[in-house]
């Protein structure tokens, strides 16, 4: 039984394309490489010996005036940026899934969210690429729904510093954008409170999601549903499931609530924190 | 797709043979996917950094097959030294690289479904428990003992990848088993 049949069908699809292309390079292989390159220029050109020779002294040469040009610069940089100081630091402490590497799958973040990021909060603010993750990929319905992704980027403020994170929701085209949040806001409402997304073109799949800091084990949400003539106000819990601090779970055909309750479980099943809003 | 084709290939004759051959590379892959991917998984402790992280050191050891030289019986020596290569610069760099599959035309990540996600997760449930005591071990000790009974790699294939003999690898496993046995003993 094959544990990630799309990555196995990933890389055997790569193969055959090579092998029916019939290519020259070979499979990884490296006619890009440097010291194949070079290697081959020394067996097939006549005198090919003293080529190589002069083009590994001319890199020698333009490798030892980057490095000198870019050992004085350095200088100026260490100053206007001390590593030490990461101003997402807080958010990274708060959050597991910005600590872990970053994936391949999280750096497909469609340029299209910096735009809107910008036409939302303004110019000023710009994602951090490098701390951008894909924490779900939520399932649509049936053949109009597309499924929608889920990613956590980190931004930076009016002042120029990674402090935020905001949560978006993107399916195809366009998606939704959360608040920004700072570490601080992760552990209070409205960040605590689970937010409604989309996932379907004809709006039939809705999801409940909010994000969730480390040492939370177990999420439980209790929506308080709207009144109506015939059926009375009543409680409905729901236990979503956690993954890359992001607690989701399906909201059926129409999420209308009145209030919920949330309540943070730790490992051990006890209670972190619990928040009550008043606000659907 | 019919991986038979492969599965008369020894494991020296493999890796060479895979980046040409289609079959050969499935049943490479498949004869190693759950060591490569236990062995992220545990050291990673993320099913979705374990994913792509296998994903890239199949398609590295696809673009080193022609450097390949088989020295053992099996090619998991080789396999495993560019998994480490490819974890320590994903843990340094802070970002598992995709320079490999992009060589092999690949754009992008593949689409995992949750299913496969949770497999990858089932490997790890089912030896919580191991992994409490091996935490507690000193690291030359812990990692002989993940690689020979979590990974069920031979003593060859750790040595070479230790860069170390046989006889040390076989000393630290022993030497960490009895320590666990003494904790699980005290805890009893």
């Amino acid at each position: 039984m094959t544990l990630l049949p799309e990555i196995r069908g990933q890389l055997i699809e790569a193969i055959s394309a090579q092998s029916a292309a019939g290519s020259d390079h070979g499979v990884g292989a490296s006619a890009r490489s440097p010291r194949l390159w070079l290697y081959r220029l020394g067996r097939t050109t006549p005198g090919g010996v003293a080529l190589a020779v002069g083009v590994v002294l001319a890199l020698a040469v333009a490798v030892g005036a980057i490095v000198a040009v870019g050992h004085r610069g350095s200088e100026r940089h260490r100053v206007a940026a001390p590593v030490r100081s990461d101003p997402a630091r807080a958010l990274l402490s708060a959050l597991s899934v910005l600590r872990r590497p970053q994936t391949t799958a999280d750096k497909s973040l469609p340029n299209a969210v910096a735009r809107h990021l910008s036409t939302t909060f303004g110019p000023d603010v710009q994602v951090v690429p490098r701390l951008t993750r894909l924490v779900a990929t939520l399932r649509g319905n049936g053949l109009s729904g597309r499924d929608a992704r889920v990613y956590f980027v980190v931004v930076t403020s009016g002042a120029g510093r990674a402090d935020k994170m905001v949560e978006i929701m993107w399916r195809g085209m366009g998606g939704g954008i959360g608040p920004q949040l700072s570490a601080l806001q992760l552990y209070r409402p409205p960040s605590a409170i689970p937010g409604v997304g989309v996932v379907s073109a004809t709006g039939r799949a809705y999801y409940w999601s909010s994000v969730v800091p480390d040492g939370v084990s177990r999420v439980r949400w209790v929506f308080k549903t709207r009144a109506t003539r015939i059926a009375p106000a009543k409680p409905v819990a729901v236990y979503p499931s956690i993954r890359n601090n992001l607690a989701t779970a399906p909201a059926g055909i129409h999420p209308t609530t009145s209030a919920v309750d949330v309540t943070w479980y730790g490992r051990r099943g006890d209670v972190l924190a619990s928040f009550h809003y008043r606000g659907y | 797709m019919d991986v038979d084709a492969g599965e008369h290939l020894s494991d020296a004759e493999l890796p060479a043979t895979a980046r040409s051959d289609p079959e050969a590379f499935a049943c490479f892959y498949d004869r190693y996917e759950t060591s490569v991917v236990g062995y992220f998984l545990r050291r990673t402790g993320d099913s979705e950094v374990a994913a792509d992280l296998t994903a890239e050191v199949f398609a590295a050891a696809l673009g080193a097959a022609p450097r390949y030289r088989a020295r053992a019986p099996t090619a998991a020596a080789w396999l495993f030294t560019i998994a480490a290569n490819a974890l320590n610069t994903s843990l340094r760099r802070g970002r598992v690289e995709d320079q490999a599959r992009r060589r092999l035309g690949i754009q992008g990540a593949a689409e995992l479904e949750e299913d496969s996600l949770q497999r990858v997760e089932a490997l790890t449930s089912s030896d919580q428990w191991a992994q409490e005591f091996l935490a507690r071990l000193p690291s030359d000790q812990r990692e002989a003992v993940r690689a020979r009974v979590l990974d069920e790699r031979s003593y060859h294939d750790i040595a070479g990848e230790l860069k170390t003999s046989e006889l040390v690898i076989r000393k630290r496993v022993s030497r960490g088993l009895a320590n666990i046995r003494l904790r699980m003993e005290k805890r009893s």
